[in-house]
């Protein structure tokens, strides 16, 4: 079992805010993280997020949330909550990060501990690279989110 | 009373892209209208591909696809290559083919068992099939089989996905005999499993209505000499199409159509036609590995099969072939050897085709003597393959109109499936309308 950190940054930079996952991981990699914190860009991993959390102890998810909150609103689940899988962007191929917690908890390929943080898009509008202003904003809040995630998980 | 209906799918899930089927039915039972609408945006590859140089060709267009990069990669290397007078190395010839095989194993344990199976076994998803403990078994294999095709492109790119080594010439690196070697137990483990599901997958097909639904359709295939043919072969078909790859442009017609964003293809003088694994397993049968022969023999399957419900079966038979295959190149291949790549620029213009793993790709165009590319064209093969399913869809329809709208909404977008859509590549997706009158 690894027992790193891994931080997985999901979205697609050529769909406006779709893309907020990656933005928000490539910022993380400005803060002072300790070695065993691993950074990774999916893009739009569907099911593949399985090969990427196999083996994996610690898992925080950053991806885009559609669920009628305020643009730019940073939302923390965890493996306990039901997340609602409507709320979340889908893969080339129809599949989500529910999807991929619900087939790897049938598999038993699940994370100990998995952390999503979701932010809330204005716009998944395709062939636009840049960030909503909205959603922009968002970026050092869901940061400071994530390193009092890796805080609380080392603790664990 | 019967009535009008109209069956309208706005987007097709499971398949890559975007797109959307619209069938209208009269109160007679005909099928006035039966289209499969691929909407997802052009995306002008071939417009901003002139004015670069000839090396970056094959770069840019992996990127078309994120399933099936290296067949549009190393069609545009060989159309180059051919034009340019750039000779390969016989280790580049088997290492582009180990490559192009790790997207067939990728793309077809994709498409059987999480986008194609569920829909034969009854199931919403993947997921759903997953909670019945005795298709569990059936789901953690397929995880494995297609993550074996991920590893076998980390090795031999440096990478997932699009790979990094692959050039107009060669490789700029080669993988170690000892990463070889291990991909190729894990070839040999997943055989077996690869083996069962050609059984499984005959299975499925065989179920009412779909093993009495054919449709006699020109099949097109690249068939190679005392191979399965996967980079390069001549251009053949079951109406007796025999001509050089680099001559598809002169065959191959393309014309626009309204509503869809992907123009329909037909073969000169001739209609409609099919491409992908079933045209490949018609066509190539003799050239299948051993195995994969044996295991077509043993459900009974014989050529020509023109049911396109069975194409998920021929797509079984080819992932057995592709694992005995790249099994068998690894051997060949021995311990790789570096060899720089090189060429020069020179004027020319050239034509080259692949086998995608849903069906023939093709890539060409003229270069200058500076290696500036002057004109390029891509026909990937969801795009041959569009105008084709409309007739399916005119064919089939009304043979199953008893069903509930519900039902033959899925039978319509089961059709679609069937040859395992790349929409992305094709615009240059799928929704579904039904309307019965």
């Amino acid at each position: 079992m690894d027992e790193k950190i891994i931080v997985i940054g999901c979205g697609n930079l050529l769909a406006a805010d779709d893309g907020i996952g990656i933005y928000v991981a490539r910022s993380l990699k400005e803060y002072p993280l300790s070695n065993d914190v691993q950074i990774i860009e999916a893009g739009c991993p569907g099911l593949d997020l399985l090969r990427l959390w196999e083996n994996k102890k610690n898992v925080i998810i950053i991806d885009a949330v559609i669920s009628g909150a305020k643009p730019g609103t940073v939302h923390v689940f965890n493996l306990n909550q039901v997340i609602p899988r409507e709320i979340m962007p889908l893969s080339s191929h129809s599949f989500n990060v529910v999807d991929a917690i619900e087939l790897g908890k049938i598999l038993k390929v699940i994370p100990e501990q998995l952390i999503i943080v979701g932010i809330e898009l204005e716009t998944e509008k395709a062939y636009r690279e840049e960030l909503s202003p909205s959603v922009e904003q968002a970026i050092p809040v869901a940061c400071e989110q994530i390193i009092k995630e890796i805080t609380n998980l080392k603790r664990i | 009373m019967s009535t009008t209906r109209n069956i309208r799918v706005d987007y097709i899930a499971r398949t890559e892209g975007d797109g959307a089927f619209d069938v209208l039915i009269d109160s007679n039972g005909i099928v006035k209208k039966a289209s499969w609408n691929v909407w997802e945006p052009p995306r002008f590859f071939e417009a901003f591909l002139i004015g670069r140089k000839a090396e970056e060709i094959p770069e840019f267009v992996q990127r078309i696809c994120g399933i099936c990069p290296h067949s549009h990669h190393i069609a545009s290397l060989r159309a180059i290559e051919r034009a340019m007078d750039v000779k390969v190395s016989n280790q580049t010839v088997l290492l582009r083919e180990l490559l192009h095989y790790s997207d067939w194993i990728m793309s077809h344990s994709l498409h059987i068992y999480y986008l194609a199976a569920p829909d034969f076994l009854g199931y919403e998803s993947v997921i759903a099939m997953a909670g019945n403990s005795d298709l569990l078994p059936i789901v953690e294999n397929a995880l494995k089989i297609k993550r074996l095709g991920n590893d076998m492109i980390v090795v031999l790119s440096g990478q997932e996905i699009q790979n990094k080594t692959s050039v107009i010439g060669g490789f700029t690196s080669v993988p170690s005999v000892t990463d070889l070697r291990k991909l190729q137990d894990q070839l040999k483990k997943m055989k077996e499993f690869a083996y069962d599901t050609v059984k499984l997958t005959n299975t499925l097909a065989s179920q009412s209505p779909y093993k009495d639904l054919s449709r006699r359709c020109e099949h097109v295939a690249l068939q190679d000499v005392g191979k399965y043919a996967i980079n390069e072969g001549r251009l053949v078909s079951t109406m007796g199409l025999d001509v050089p790859e680099w001559d598809y442009p002169k065959y191959m017609i393309e014309k626009h159509v309204p509503e869809c964003n992907c123009k329909h293809s037909i073969i000169k003088d001739r209609d409609s036609f099919l491409v992908g694994p079933l045209a490949r397993v018609n066509l190539n049968f003799n050239t299948l590995s051993i195995d994969a022969q044996k295991a077509a023999k043993e459900i009974g399957f014989t050529t020509p099969c023109y049911n396109p419900f069975m194409s998920i079966v021929a797509r079984s038979i080819e992932l057995v072939h592709a694992i005995d295959a790249s099994i068998a190149l690894i051997d060949e291949i021995g311990t790789p050897v570096f060899e720089r790549p090189r060429f020069s620029y020179k004027a020319g213009k050239s034509f080259a085709a692949t086998e995608a793993p849903r069906g023939t790709c093709c890539h060409g165009g003229q270069i200058d003597k500076y290696g500036v590319v002057k004109k390029w064209d891509i026909v990937a093969p969801t795009a041959r393959n569009v105008y084709n399913l409309n007739k399916d869809f005119e064919e089939f329809i009304p043979k199953l109109l008893d069903l509930s709208d519900e039902d033959l909404t899925l039978k319509c977008e089961v059709m679609i499936r069937n040859y395992d859509p790349c929409q992305s590549c094709a615009t240059h997706s799928l929704k579904v309308r039904l309307q019965r009158e």
